[in-house]
């Protein structure tokens, strides 16, 4: 996606050009230094630049940023999980069984669930957990994320299974096979990789949701991304760098992961949320 | 048990999308072991009627017979239907022998029955050297071949194809279609292809069905439906055609202010007529011969408009009292019966044909 896009700016003038390389810079230098200060040995990030690993070593012994680190991890992978299942179900449904009217009004919902400000939605779904007896726990921190992760799994699943050709599952059933056994052995085999394309991007944007998180967490509970908040207000030590280096890390993995599955041909609305 | 028992029957078929009547009761039947084409113009509702046969969309009225089994309410994976389609619909993620293989898979053939079985059914097909590969690494014509051997691997009752060869260029359409031809003679199944090509359902079937706007035109064997077209329409889908506006007159068929022996053919037809009525003459243009000069009794006088020489033969086209009619002959007696001028006079003699009211 990011190599069409440069591709497209040579065309453009000097000052998109520019402008390109200022949103760049503006995105991924501030990611260079805290990688940089992860490694130096002042904790007050002042320089001469020395070479260190004491702060890696910290996260991983007495910093309070690992119960944070997996209580986030534990709680995106079932999210994750989760939006896998239910989001390729109802792609499935979406693609084949859903009346016009009926398809029509549930990606309306699923892309008001992206649209809407995850500020509101928050505060929505407070009130919801609320009324129905959930209040702030992690099952309403789970609810809430999946609710707000589902859409990336259906588009990206029903966008693939949408170009599937329809044929395929007909010839299935012509030559003896069920309706499952069709779409287990035709069907999902074709679409797996974008399966794991939903749900590596779930993944990720229920690990970064900190406004769902901030409204719907009990007192005490603390993901990542609140420890993280907490932090910054009261001052912080170059561990938290280390750790936002290694999730930078992990992050561009699932990049190459997805850059591997031809997420670009995925049609995902809103796609810029990567 | 006769054949027609044992092969597919179709008796009052409808469908609707909507408001829109895309099959109106159509009822067939194809005796086992024959080779029909159904064939019809864009939209005329083929693939639907294939559709409704295979299983994959119900029919809103009548019922559909397999070998002496009522098949309409089954489910596709009942019928032991083989389906070929446009664009082979070869499952990309298996190898060819994985695809053949299939059907015997959920049929639960042991493997290795199912191995020689597929390497059989290989060989069919003359690809016996392709079974490991996938299908994206295989032409277009090798691709419909392994769909028709994954077909017929199942030992279908009734084998479908809905437009098999459109997606080949014309050469590959060609050979393929001559394997179909002897493939099916070989395996003596039981086959209804769609078709929107005339020459191709000509070539192919025992018999030809016309299907137009959902309904069943005509049926009948290739020479017959092309010589003796039911109506205007199969006359025109199924090649050119003159249509002449002429009126009966006792044994002979005036045509403006001439009068000219009709074919023996038209005799009795002839008879039936009412003298005076109105009538078309359906005549094809290799069915008239053309000759320079002047109209001898019982032909008729013309002038030539022009000539369009189109390799192995050549079309004259000539005016006749107001009508335009094209003439079809070899090029080597076209030339041999020359020179031809623009403008000259030429005579007709007409061959054969059919009346239409
Ligand atoms: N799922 C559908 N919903 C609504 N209308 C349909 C549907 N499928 C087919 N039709 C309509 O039914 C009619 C017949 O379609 P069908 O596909 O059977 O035609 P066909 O003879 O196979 O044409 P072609 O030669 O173009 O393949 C067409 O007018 C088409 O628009
Ligand atoms: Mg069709």
């Amino acid at each position: 996606m990011r190599r069409s896009r440069l591709r497209d700016a040579e065309a453009l003038s000097p000052f998109m050009i520019g402008m390109l390389a200022l949103s760049l810079a503006i995105l991924f230098v501030p990611l260079g230094i805290i990688i940089l200060l992860s490694f130096n040995t002042s904790p007050y990030g002042t320089f001469p630049f020395q070479g260190t690993l004491k702060w890696y070593g910290a996260l991983f012994t007495d910093s309070g940023l690992l119960g944070p680190t997996w209580l986030s991890v534990e709680l995106s992978f079932l999210v994750a999980v989760s939006a896998a299942v239910f989001g390729t179900m109802a792609a499935v449904w979406l693609d084949r069984r859903a009346s016009k009217i009926a398809g029509t009004l549930f990606r309306a919902a699923l892309l008001s669930a992206i649209t809407v400000p995850w500020l509101i939605l928050g505060l929505a779904m407070l009130l919801v957990m609320n009324a129905i007896g959930i209040g702030r726990s992690l099952f309403a921190i789970y609810l809430g994320l999946l609710a707000t992760v589902l859409p990336y799994v259906v588009f990206i699943v029903a966008a693939r299974l949408n170009a599937l050709d329809r044929d395929l599952d007909f010839a299935a059933r012509s030559l003896g096979a069920s309706p499952i056994i069709s779409f287990l052995r035709v069907s999902a085999p074709l679409i797996l990789p974008s399966i794991i394309s939903g749900t590596l991007i779930a993944f990720m944007v229920s690990f970064n949701n900190f406004l769902i998180q901030y409204f719907l967490a009990p007192f005490g509970v603390q993901t990542l991304p609140l420890k993280i908040y907490t932090l910054i207000r009261v001052g912080y030590l170059p561990d938290l760098n280390a750790l936002a280096t290694l999730i930078v890390g992990i992050t561009c993995l699932f990049i190459a992961i997805l850059h591997r599955l031809g997420l670009r041909n995925a049609g995902l609305p809103g796609g810029a949320a990567l | 048990m006769t054949g027609r028992e044992d092969g597919l029957t179709i008796t009052a078929v409808g469908k609707d999308f909507g408001p829109v009547q895309v099959l109106k009761d159509v009822s067939l039947s194809v005796p086992r072991g024959e080779f029909h084409t159904l064939l019809g113009p864009s939209g005329s509702g083929k693939t639907t009627l294939l559709k409704i046969v295979a299983g994959f969309t119900p029919a809103a009225r009548g019922s559909v017979t397999l070998a002496g089994r009522v098949i309409t309410d089954m489910p596709p994976e009942h019928r032991n239907i083989g389906v070929v389609f446009q664009h082979y619909a070869l499952f990309p993620h298996m190898t060819v022998a994985e695809n053949i293989g299939f059907g015997l898979k959920m049929r639960g053939v042991a493997k290795a029955e199912r191995a020689s079985r597929v390497e059989e059914v290989l060989r069919l097909v003359r690809m016996a050297d392709f079974g490991q590969r996938k299908p994206a690494a295989l032409s277009g014509g090798q691709q419909q071949r392994v769909a028709l051997a994954r077909a017929l691997v199942i030992k279908p009752q009734l084998l479908l194809l809905d437009e098999p060869l459109s997606a080949l260029d014309r050469k590959v359409r060609q050979e393929v279609r001559e394997e179909l031809k002897r493939i099916q003679a070989e395996t003596g199944v039981t086959t209804v292809m769609v078709t929107h090509d005339q020459e191709e359902a000509l070539f192919l079937a025992d018999r030809v069905l016309v299907l137009e706007g959902g309904a069943l035109r005509q049926q009948g064997a290739p020479t017959d439906i092309y010589s003796h077209p039911a109506d205007e329409f199969v006359a025109g889908f199924l090649g050119a055609i003159n249509l002449l506006a002429v009126t009966a007159q006792g044994q002979s068929l005036r045509l403006g202010n001439q009068t000219f022996a009709p074919p023996a053919e038209l005799a009795e037809a002839l008879a039936k007529a009412n003298p005076g009525a109105a009538l078309q003459l359906a005549v094809r243009p290799e069915q008239i011969l053309v000759q320079p000069g002047a109209a001898l009794p019982g032909q008729l006088g013309g002038r030539l408009i022009a000539t369009e020489f189109g390799g192995p033969v050549v079309t004259l086209r000539v005016e006749v009292e107001g009508q335009a009619v094209s003439v079809l002959s070899l090029s080597p007696d076209v030339l041999a019966a020359g020179p031809w001028e623009i403008g000259m006079p030429v005579c007709l003699v007409i061959r054969g044909g059919r009346l239409l009211p």
